[in-house]
């Protein structure tokens, strides 16, 4: 799978159980596990993923999900919304505020 | 080719052998229908996707089309999901190369040895290499330490090394990812007990319908340049890999389906444009997408 969307789904009756295995483009930069581009569709949809990212943080995955917005401008939103200044317009940018709220609280779980 | 609204033609690409059904939605000025450029991408995406894969003459291709009307695989379809190919084939096998397959980087292979066969051994050479265990059991040796794996151990192990696995007593199937790196990293072994105790590395993911579980094997955990591997394991019926993403900038990826033991199947899609996914198939326990 070189590139797309890949989802997939079990038989009912039966999972789908599979050995993934990644390798990064770039040495190192790139091996970031959970950094993600959601298809924008189903963006604002609750899937759960978000506990699965909180989990992932504790080893610094997903970090960059939150910290590397697509653009400056997505970037400065980010951090507009975590400041409490801005109301999310998009739906790329709510799915990955949901993320950078979770940041937040793992964050400020860690300093307590 | 002109279409109406609401008119639908069949397609058979020369370079892939599905057959595309293109229907104009109405929607385009010109009527041709507003899916006559997405098409065209997608035929490019589609042979990204296959790019060096797939050596099939258009025969192959035909025939495979109609094999799988009848629920039979054919030539090219065991080709692209070369898993099928190596379901058993004992000793160490090769099924995602780059330059043969569609990936850059990521080698994937197969190690299965019966009890009492004698131990296998291979350098690393340029490729860091991960062994995950998948069945059995294996004493794998590598420079002066020694290290035994179970269902879902897995070891590390740095370029420029030497391998010998040695089969348990109930033999072994381990599987074999790879990456070429410039630096070298430590031998690092990581215990699947060890993973599903770590809150970072095993984790319960969604809700029905898109509950499973997820753990990573060779993530963060383990110190390398390129490789990641993790197993997840859907609840029944259930969808993984949700909400669809895609991570081609950054990293480039292959599922080996596990545990899946008939009659029990997946779909498998892939796609950029989803009306006009690049794949859409039934998968089974041993293929690799």
């Amino acid at each position: 799978m070189p590139e797309g969307y890949h989802p997939n789904v079990a038989a009912p009756g039966g999972s789908i159980n599979f050995l993934w295995m990644m390798a990064a483009n770039r040495e190192r930069e790139d091996r970031q596990h959970g950094v993600v581009n959601v298809q924008p569709d189903f963006a604002a949809i609750p899937s759960g993923l978000d506990k699965g990212r909180a989990g992932s943080m504790m080893h610094g995955m997903d970090v960059r999900l939150k910290l590397e917005a697509p653009s400056e401008e997505l970037r400065a939103e980010f951090l507009d919304m975590a400041a409490g200044l801005r109301r999310p317009r998009r739906v790329a940018v709510r799915a990955c505020f949901s993320g950078f709220r979770g940041l937040s609280s793992a964050t400020r779980l860690g300093r307590a | 080719m002109a279409l109406t609204a609401g008119s639908s033609v069949a397609l058979t690409q020369a370079d892939w052998p599905h057959t595309i059904t293109v229907r104009a939605t109405g929607n385009s000025p010109d009527g041709r229908g507003a899916r006559g450029a997405g098409a065209v991408a997608s035929r490019a995406r589609r042979a990204r996707h296959h790019a060096g894969t797939c050596d099939c003459t258009r025969k192959d291709l035909e025939s495979d089309a109609r094999l799988r009307l009848e629920g039979r695989y054919g030539a090219h379809r065991q080709r692209h999901l070369p898993g099928s190919q190596y379901r058993r084939a004992k000793g160490r096998t090769h099924a995602v190369v780059p330059g043969k397959t569609a990936s850059k980087y990521l080698h994937y292979g197969r190690i299965i040895l019966d009890a009492g066969d004698a131990p296998l051994r291979f350098d690393t050479k340029q490729l860091e290499t991960g062994l995950v265990c998948l069945n059995g059991s294996a004493t794998v040796r590598t420079g002066d330490q020694s290290f035994t794996l179970d269902r879902y151990d897995s070891l590390y192990v740095s370029r420029d090394a030497s391998i010998e696995v040695a089969p348990g007593a109930h033999g072994c199937d381990l599987a074999e990812i790879a990456a070429p790196v410039e630096r070298t990293y430590p031998v690092q072994f990581v215990s699947f007990k060890s993973v599903q105790q770590d809150p970072g590395l095993h984790l319960n993911v969604g809700n029905a319908p898109n509950q499973r579980e997820l753990n990573i094997l060779i993530g963060k955990n383990v110190e390398a340049g390129r490789i990641l591997a993790g197993v997840t394991f859907s609840a029944p019926g259930n969808w993984t890999s949700w909400p669809p993403h895609e991570h081609a900038a950054m990293l480039e990826e292959a599922y080996l389906y596990i545990d899946m033991p008939a009659p029990s199947f997946g779909l498998q899609l892939v796609y950029t444009n989803k009306n006009d996914p690049e794949l859409a198939t039934i998968v089974r326990q041993d293929d690799v997408c």
